[in-house]
């Protein structure tokens, strides 16, 4: 297990103590950095981040701040770090200088990154069966009807217009299944509205595409909290957890709330469709709920589903907002 | 009813389909569908019931594979007839209809007459399947069988290595059981190691084989 490197800064910012560590991890004996700027190890988008932490402390309203960042290793390789910044203050309160923690964050990311790419093959995957489960049979069902009506067409009109209307409807159901699938497959937008924003955007796609009455309820206002790469998968989440309404439940509303239990984030997915028996095995094993129990993992959250034959379902994410308000470089 | 009914067992879990078939089946004079079946296991047990001429299978099932329900449903009644239904035909499905012992294979589409002339041929003992293909798939799995080879590149067992041939000829689990001195039950296991052993195998192997033998 890795030891954190810590590093201090004078209010010029310039280093004054570098610890074993940070030779380990960078390869700057600690006489290469004393005394040069704080800058010397980070890319220009990570220095901005780092002086944007001490513009949250210097004002003395949080003890510290965390963010994440790239460093740039003595041989110039990038080393991704969660950082924790600190003031170190005078009797009046004054910031003197600052201390830095810096954890090497290099495997989760590699594990991140591996969880996406799981999560892309799986999808495409799922892609195949849906075409192959849903469209493939039901437009080979409605050419096995016609070509019966077909082969017996004796000239009664009557019948073949019935023959006619009830393909039509069968087509109809086919077309709303792949734009249920379509619906399903889209990428969120960036999360550079917010979450509130993303979630609104969703809410209107379902209506009209679905169609599908929806509801949100926002009681928390969170979108200062959540970094866009979490928004980005809440906003993931939630389209996975809506899709599986469209296509399983057979429901007419679904609601998406939004709450906050201490620092905790509660996004909440109902519906008032059929539900289903969470004791059935059969129901555990989907690739929907599959998806969002990898997106609540990459959260470092939890999910949880309610459900009950005729009961309806919720789907519920709870998820920790940063322990001390902190941005996300 | 008349004794050159040819009787159908229709077994697919999409009920749109199952219903489409019985609907174009209603329009073909010689036939009579006599059961229907949405899973492996009801499949079986339809055909023990109805004794059906010729069973529609669709090759993927919930509950398990065609394959292992087409055997099953010849090993209980060889005379039957198995025509498997696929989406989508890739060198699985003709493995597939070789290793289940089918008359072969119908691509699910646009065209059911292809599945209503299939029905005919499979009645009339004959198969579907092109020997040009089923001719190196066979190679190979007799080849995979041999005690010859010496690598077993899908690692199949000296158990599982010896029924292959068997299958390969057509024998029902019943008849390989028979002559390997096993029971039926132990010989539907192997065949179901052997159909997953070789799923993993066949794609680079077989498409590599069947390229071969076509120039």
């Amino acid at each position: 297990m890795r030891n954190d490197l810590i590093v201090a800064l004078d209010s010029e910012g310039r280093f004054t103590f570098a610890n074993q560590e940070v030779y380990n991890h960078a390869g700057y004996a600690p006489e290469e950095l004393i005394g040069r700027p704080f800058t010397t190890m980070l890319t220009a988008a990570s220095q901005d981040a780092v002086l944007a932490q001490f513009n949250r402390l210097v004002t003395g309203e949080q003890e510290t701040s965390q963010c994440e960042l790239e460093a740039i290793g003595k041989d110039g390789s990038r080393i991704p770090l969660e950082l924790q910044v600190s003031a170190i203050r005078d009797g009046t309160g004054q910031p003197v200088g600052w201390l830095v923690v810096g954890r090497d964050v290099t495997e989760r990311k590699q594990m991140e990154e591996q969880s996406t790419r799981l999560l892309l093959l799986e999808e495409r995957e799922r892609i195949a069966m849906d075409l192959h489960d849903s469209v493939i049979q039901s437009l080979y069902a409605v050419a096995l009807n016609l070509s019966a009506h077909d082969r017996t067409f004796d000239g009664d009109t009557a019948a073949t217009r019935q023959t006619l209307h009830r393909a039509m409807a069968q087509i109809e159901g086919v077309i709303q299944e792949i734009r249920n699938s379509i619906y399903g497959l889209r990428l969120p937008a960036s999360g550079a509205g917010g979450l509130r924003a993303g979630l609104e955007t969703l809410a209107k796609e379902l209506r009209i595409n679905v169609p599908i009455q929806s509801e949100i309820d926002f009681a928390a206002e969170v979108d200062g909290l959540l970094s866009p790469i979490a928004i980005v998968n809440l906003l993931h989440f939630a389209r996975e957890a809506t899709s599986n309404v469209t296509r399983h439940a057979g429901a007419t509303v679904v609601r998406l709330a939004l709450t906050r239990a201490g620092d905790q984030l509660i996004l909440t997915v109902s519906d008032n469709g059929r539900g289903f028996d969470r004791q059935n095995p059969e129901a555990q094993s989907g690739q929907g709920l599959r998806n969002m129990m990898e997106r609540a993992n990459i959260l470092g959250g939890r999910l949880t589903i309610e459900s009950g034959p005729g009961r309806g379902t919720e789907v519920r994410l709870e998820m920790p907002l940063r322990e001390m308000e902190g941005e996300v470089c | 009813m008349a004794s050159s009914q040819v009787k159908l067992l229709i077994v697919d879990d999409h009920k749109v389909v199952r219903l489409g078939l019985a609907t174009l089946f209603a329009t073909v004079p010689h036939c009579s569908v006599v059961g229907e079946a949405d899973s492996a296991a009801q499949a079986v047990a339809e055909a023990d019931r109805c004794r059906p001429d010729v069973v529609i299978l669709d090759v993927r099932l919930p509950d398990g594979s065609g394959v292992e329900a087409c055997r099953e449903i010849r090993s209980q009644r060889p005379e039957t007839r198995v025509i498997m239904l696929t989406s989508y035909a890739d060198e699985d499905a003709v493995i597939a209809s070789i290793l289940a012992g089918a008359a072969g294979y119908v691509l699910k589409q646009s065209n059911p007459e292809r599945l209503v002339e299939a029905v005919r041929i499979a009645t009339a003992g004959g198969s579907l399947l092109d020997p040009a293909i089923t001719r190196p798939v066979l190679e190979w799995l007799r080849h995979l069988g041999s005690p010859a080879t010496r690598t077993s590149v899908a690692g199949l067992a000296e158990q599982e290595r010896r029924i292959l041939p068997l299958i390969a000829e057509g024998k029902t689990n019943r008849e390989i059981a028979a002559v390997l001195s096993l029971s039926e039950h132990t010989v539907k296991t192997y065949v179901s190691n052997i159909l997953r052993k070789l799923h993993l195998a066949r794609r680079t192997e077989v498409a590599a084989l069947i390229t071969r033998y076509r120039k």
